[in-house]
């Protein structure tokens, strides 16, 4: 007569009732069902019993002296925590009301007198069954909760070292006014600011897909990448195919990056801009009603792959009061009450028509207005910026660790283009980076990177390609100029030779810097003359040349005028 | 004797407890007259709630061995104490108590 053995490991059963008679039956019961048996002979002795020996089930007289079986019933149901110890009630009661009580004392299901063997079994067997559902449940919850639990803390690192590693650091300039949400990173924004080795300014703003972690993970090797293109000099366009290139490689397919990025030189005043996928940005000309929009003119970025993707840039002219704009579509998909949509329009009217001083604020209030939220609960990542005049720019404080280290303290090296690497090659990061390998350098590294690239673009551009300068003097021209640079670029034929020469005296530097070109030269006296004569006025005309004298020592230019010379001397301060 | 006590009942008992069936007998006998005893105790101090219990507690016992009569009549005392109908409880317990000696006897020779 031996039953089979319970399946589960609830199978220790608490059989509480004052009666002796029916307290033995039952354990007779319930110990040949399989089940391990402990005997309470009334109300209190349960209690006890049930805390001491933790058991799976318990069978429950409702009527003992001391405690009775509902109170009983109470006390283990509100101690079970999240566990389930089905309470079964034995009664001869019948009235409806008593076996209500039951039922609210938190009994699971009851058993009459006289007991029956067959169904004490089944309704025993039956609870074990449930027991382990619940148990099952419960376990599934807590994993679930654990899981989440873990989600919660990677977003947390994964902000806390997106934070680290693309910090808004360089968006704190007084020229600079963004607004970026605490939980954009997880809506998918990311606004990038850092400035090239020549002080330029380089912004990025990012519109990844998706939300939450997924949207977050590609702001890590997007801003490794701005971050380190950035700082070693390299072009705008450089920076956005090696994007596109990381994030191509790293993203999942379906998983991409609306983007915008420009740069704004300060000491030439241009502004270069590439835009795969982001809204319009919008260049304002201080003192000009009309808007140039920098309009969408590439697939986002982490689409195309690398040979497919298009890098050329555009670039405007611009001068000290000008202003930039930009914003993810957060901005013109914002939405009021109604489910109206903000749009490009008011967006335009805004940036178009407030005063420049409170243009940022008047777009940030007229979004805010007419989607009637505050400030604390948006989700828009916009920002804008002020041409200043250079002298306005924050210097780059650069320590040098190599000034102690030693390094070389005299060397020379040259280093020729031929006409395929000036087709599409760019050496100013290259050649940056062997001269700050010497010591003493690094503190005029912003000085050198901008003397070597106007050297580098005078004698790619005048003396290779052939251009005119002069036709940058006008807004069409500017325009004409940049389209005529790319065209003649795809046919280069020529060559550019630097010879850079540095040497350490006992407190002073020298660098002499030499870029010969293959071109036919050009009548430099006259063009000096004319840089000279036109010094104190704002024009583009001969802006080159006077950035060389500012930053060099000496400027010498060699017949026919496809060489020139320069030597940039400081004290280092060390003896 | 065939009334006092429920035969069919009986024997399913001896098929559960097996060797246990003689000691669950001699329990019943045990706690019976204990619980008789409580019950006509509490009647006598005029604990109506007292002898509601005991009349309970020996029904649910008597339930349980077959015996059937007794349990009828232990239900009545339950009642009559529960809703104090104190005119019937002397003759229902006299009742329980020649039952009781009836259903031991019979229990006995088994």
């Amino acid at each position: 007569m031996n039953a089979k053995t319970p399946g589960s490991g609830a199978n220790r059963v608490l059989v509480a009732d004052d009666n002796a008679v029916d307290r033995k039956l039952l354990a007779t019961i319930v110990g040949r069902a399989g089940f391990e048996v402990i005997q309470a002979v009334d109300g209190n002795d349960a209690v006890e019993k049930f805390y001491a020996e933790k058991p799976d089930m318990v069978l429950l007289d409702a009527l003992m002296p001391g405690k009775d079986g509902f109170a009983v019933a109470e006390e283990i149901k509100a101690n079970s925590g999240d566990g389930f110890v089905p309470i079964i009630f034995l009664t001869s009661l019948t009235e409806a009301t008593e076996l209500a009580r039951c039922v609210d004392a938190g009994g699971d299901d009851f058993l009459s007198k006289p007991y029956n063997r067959v169904i004490l079994q089944a309704k025993l067997y039956a609870l074990q069954r449930m027991r382990d559902v619940h148990q099952t449940v419960q376990t599934q919850r807590d994993e679930i909760a654990k899981h989440h639990m873990q989600l919660v803390a990677d977003q947390e690192a994964a902000k806390a070292v997106f934070d680290n590693v693309a910090s808004a650091r360089n968006l704190e300039a007084p020229y600079i006014k963004y607004l970026l949400s605490p939980l954009a990173l997880f809506n998918g924004d990311v606004m990038l600011a850092a400035q090239n080795p020549a002080n330029n300014l380089y912004i990025m703003l990012g519109d990844f897909t998706g939300h939450g972690l997924a949207a977050a993970i590609g702001a890590m090797p997007l801003s490794d990448v701005f971050y380190g293109m950035t700082a070693k000099g390299f072009s705008l366009a450089e920076v956005v195919r090696e994007c596109n290139r990381k994030l191509g490689s790293v993203l999942p397919s379906g998983y991409f990056c609306c983007a915008a990025a420009l740069v704004v030189d300060f000491s030439r005043y241009t502004v270069e801009y590439w835009n795969g996928g982001l809204p319009s940005a919008y260049l304002r000309k201080l003192g000009n009603s009309e808007l140039t929009p920098l309009a969408s003119k590439h697939l986002p970025l982490g689409i195309l792959p690398h040979d497919q993707f298009k890098d050329d840039t555009l670039i405007h002219e611009v001068s000290p009061g000008d202003r930039l704009f930009m914003a993810t579509d957060g901005v013109i998909e914002a939405r009021n009450s109604q489910g109206e949509y903000f749009g490009a329009e008011r967006l335009e009217s805004l940036v178009v028509n407030s005063p420049a001083e409170s243009l940022f604020g008047s777009v940030r209030n007229g979004v805010y207005d007419f989607i009637g939220a505050h400030e604390s609960d948006d989700d828009i990542t916009m920002v804008e910026i002020t041409v200043v005049a250079e002298e306005q720019l924050q210097a780059v404080n650069l320590q040098d660790s190599l000034d102690e280290l030693g390094g070389p303290k005299d060397w020379k090296f040259s280093y020729e283009l031929g006409p395929s690497s000036l087709k599409d090659f760019n050496p100013l990061p290259l050649l940056q980076q062997v001269l700050m390998g010497a010591p003493y350098l690094r503190v005029r590294a912003s000085a050198i990177y901008t003397v070597l690239a106007e050297l580098y673009s005078n004698a790619l551009e005048h003396g290779v390609l052939g251009l005119r300068s002069e036709l940058k003097s006008s807004a069409e021209g500017f325009a004409q100029y940049y389209q005529a640079r790319a065209k003649a670029l795809d046919q280069v034929s020529g060559s550019v030779r630097f010879e850079v020469e540095g040497s350490i005296q006992e407190t002073q530097v020298e660098l002499r810097i030499r870029v010969k070109d293959s071109g036919k030269g050009f009548d430099y006296e006259s063009y000096l003359e004319r840089a000279r004569s036109s010094e104190t006025t704002a024009g583009y005309h001969g802006r080159g040349v006077r950035l060389l004298w500012d930053l060099c020592e000496t400027v010498e230019f060699r017949d026919p005028g496809n060489e020139v010379e320069v030597t940039m001397q400081w004290e280092h301060g060390y003896e | 004797m065939s009334d006092v006590l429920d035969k069919q009942l009986l024997e399913e008992l001896k098929l559960v407890m097996e060797d246990e069936f003689t000691e669950l007998m001699d329990t019943f006998l045990s706690e019976s007259v204990r619980q008789f005893a409580e019950a006509r105790q509490a009647w006598q101090s005029s604990d109506l709630e007292m002898l509601r219990r005991h009349a309970h507690s020996l029904k649910g016992s008597c339930g349980n061995v077959g015996a059937t009569e007794l349990q009828s009549t232990c239900a009545a005392l339950e009642h009559s104490a529960r809703d104090e109908l104190t005119a019937d409880i002397p003759a229902l317990i006299e009742q329980v108590s020649n039952q009781l000696e009836t259903v031991s006897e019979a229990i006995r020779a088994l």
